[in-house]
């Protein structure tokens, strides 16, 4: 099935003329309301009026998540306050969180896209979508929500954690599809299985993200659920979920083209690559008011397919991402950066940041997040009490900064290995 | 008024006690007290020592982690009810005791309890005043 068959099935040529004529209007409208991109601009010798077409997208600068700390929280709003109906945020770099606004126009656009999504894995009027996305800050949970009521589908807004009600839901209430984060999605199927439960509910599918999946999770997930199970793809800078999805051939996202422009660049040199290569993903929103970003550098390795996908959808797929190019971790659908966990412990100790470790495994299915401190004079105190005080006052920083648990260890000076004089700070053991 | 006190961070690795005390034993550093406090994760070594400061050089260049602490070393008598008078006195003062243990070396071979209190410098004074001077060397 296909939401909005006029827009994900227009021909290329007539959606190339849509991305140029909006991509005209926004750049035009940055410059004179975003002074960081106004600066950008004329440091690069560059005048709105130089772009003409989506031909000329690659004249335009870079933006970085590290614009949205430096202009924390509203510098990189085009539209005033009172035309923001809503604020998410998600972890930045550092300590502050970043923080994005939608017009009631973007909530819209982005209600539309998620649909493009949920209808693409099935879902109609008479769906019953139980949404265990978490509802707050992030994304995930109010960008299914809006979506459900558009498509016209019953939403069960249960949001994430509560195992044993998830299940309980899903058998009274007889949901018909699942949106979590896939790590949640297994994990709903392991309980579902111990329960004997697997006969008794109805999902027929599942949309997951915000954490990376692999083909041999989708199969796990699938077997236990006895669901069909696809991807969608976003992020907070540029919308949320619904960036791309997958349709019913889930080879490669769909990137709603109408509203986001991709490129695939070096992310050495910025230097946009051919057609098919791997690089890093740029986004460019090309109809977001409140929050709009130009050439947005995702991080994520990825590569673009132009090819006509069966569907017949004419947009563009992307490949799952494989990567970073930074250091960035996503863990239980978090984004976390070691820099953050590093200032925690700069904070923690007498100013001297200590040498740490960061070890992120997944355990019966759950990402688990470790901190290996080694200890040193500035933690060593003569009570036990006071060290685990000091353990526990590290641990209670993590979460709130991050998010997330993290469980710390204190262990041997020296003991975790250096190379080249350098710590290894960070150890993924996830097979994913 | 304290006596200097080594704090030694042991972790949880066969034979790492021996190590230290191998360090110290080579050097001459002669041991009069000591105590192991352990969690699932780690020990806390303390020990009253012939020379601290030389001790912990010693110890940190064999990369050990290493501080010296204050504590509060009381002389019993050499008679029964000694540390229950102590303990006594410290109840009646509202001081609480975070760790403590003993070794026998005092006058007239009487014991010596090494401890910590919440709140260490009216410890002493309240023990001063019934007439019990905590020592500030065990050598």
């Amino acid at each position: 099935m296909i939401f909005n068959p006029k827009i994900e099935m227009m021909p290329r040529d007539e959606l190339k003329k849509l991305q140029s004529e909006r991509l005209v209007w926004q750049v035009n409208r940055m410059y004179e309301r975003v002074e960081c991109f106004r600066t950008r601009m004329d440091l690069n010798g560059i005048k709105p009026s130089h772009i003409k077409s989506i031909d000329d997208l690659h004249l335009l600068p870079f933006s970085y998540k590290k614009d949205l700390r430096d202009y924390y929280p509203y510098g990189l709003f085009a539209e005033p306050l009172e035309n923001i109906l809503r604020i998410h945020a998600s972890s930045g770099t550092t300590g502050k969180q970043i923080v994005v606004g939608y017009t009631k126009c973007d909530l819209d656009n982005w209600a539309e896209t998620v649909a493009r999504s949920l209808v693409a894995a099935g879902a109609t009027k008479a769906s019953l979508i139980q949404n265990s996305f978490g509802y707050g800050f992030f994304t995930g949970g109010f960008g299914v929500h809006d979506a459900a009521s558009l498509i016209g589908a019953t939403i069960i807004p249960i949001s994430a954690g509560n195992t044993q009600r998830q299940v309980n839901t899903m058998v009274d209430f007889g949901s018909t599809m699942l949106t979590c984060t896939p790590s949640y999605a297994m994990y709903l199927g392991e309980a579902v299985e111990e329960a004997g439960m697997r006969d008794k509910i109805k999902l027929k599918a599942g949309v997951f993200g915000a954490e990376p999946w692999s083909e041999d999770m989708r199969h796990a997930i699938e077997y236990k659920l006895g669901i069909k199970a696809y991807d969608i793809y976003g992020l907070s800078e540029v919308q949320g979920p619904g960036v791309s999805y997958e349709c019913e051939y889930q080879c490669g996202m769909h990137i709603c083209e109408d509203l986001f422009a991709a490129e695939i660049i070096d992310p050495d040199t910025g230097e946009v690559l051919p057609e098919g290569s791997t690089g890093e993903l740029v986004f460019t929103t090309l109809a977001k008011e409140g929050f709009p970003v130009i050439r947005y550098r995702t991080r994520d390795i990825c590569s673009l397919v132009y090819e006509p996908c069966r569907c017949g959808r004419t947009h563009i797929r992307m490949n799952k991402p494989q990567g970073r190019s930074d250091d960035m971790l996503i863990i239980r659908g978090v984004n976390v950066f070691p820099s953050q966990i590093e200032e925690v412990l700069l904070n923690s100790g007498s100013g001297v940041t200590p040498n740490y470790q960061i070890i992120v495994d997944r355990v019966n299915n759950t990402d688990t997040l470790d901190v290996n401190v080694e200890m040193s004079e500035d933690f060593l105190q003569d009570e036990v009490r006071s060290i685990e005080m000091l353990e526990k006052s590290i641990v209670d920083k993590l979460r709130s900064v991050l998010g997330i648990g993290a469980k710390v260890h204190l262990v041997n000076p020296k003991s975790i290995t250096r190379s080249e004089g350098k710590a290894k700070r960070v150890i993924d053991n996830r097979k994913i | 008024m304290f006596i200097k006190q080594l704090t030694i961070f042991v972790e949880n690795k066969f034979g790492r006690v021996a190590d230290i005390l191998d360090i110290l034993g080579k050097n001459g550093i002669d041991i009069c007290a000591l105590s192991i406090a352990d969690t699932s994760e780690y020990g806390l070594m303390r020990m009253i020592v012939s020379d601290p400061s030389k001790a912990k050089t010693l110890l940190q260049n064999s990369g050990v982690i290493v501080k010296i602490t204050d504590a509060i070393a009381v002389p019993l008598s050499h008679t029964p009810g000694g540390l229950s008078k102590v303990m006594e006195i410290l109840k009646a003062g509202g001081i609480s005791v975070n760790y403590l243990y003993a070794f026998v070396g005092g006058e007239n071979g009487g014991a010596v309890v090494v401890m910590k209190t919440d709140k260490p410098e009216e410890t002493v004074m309240l023990l001063s005043q019934n007439g019990i001077k905590p020592l500030e060397k065990a050598f």
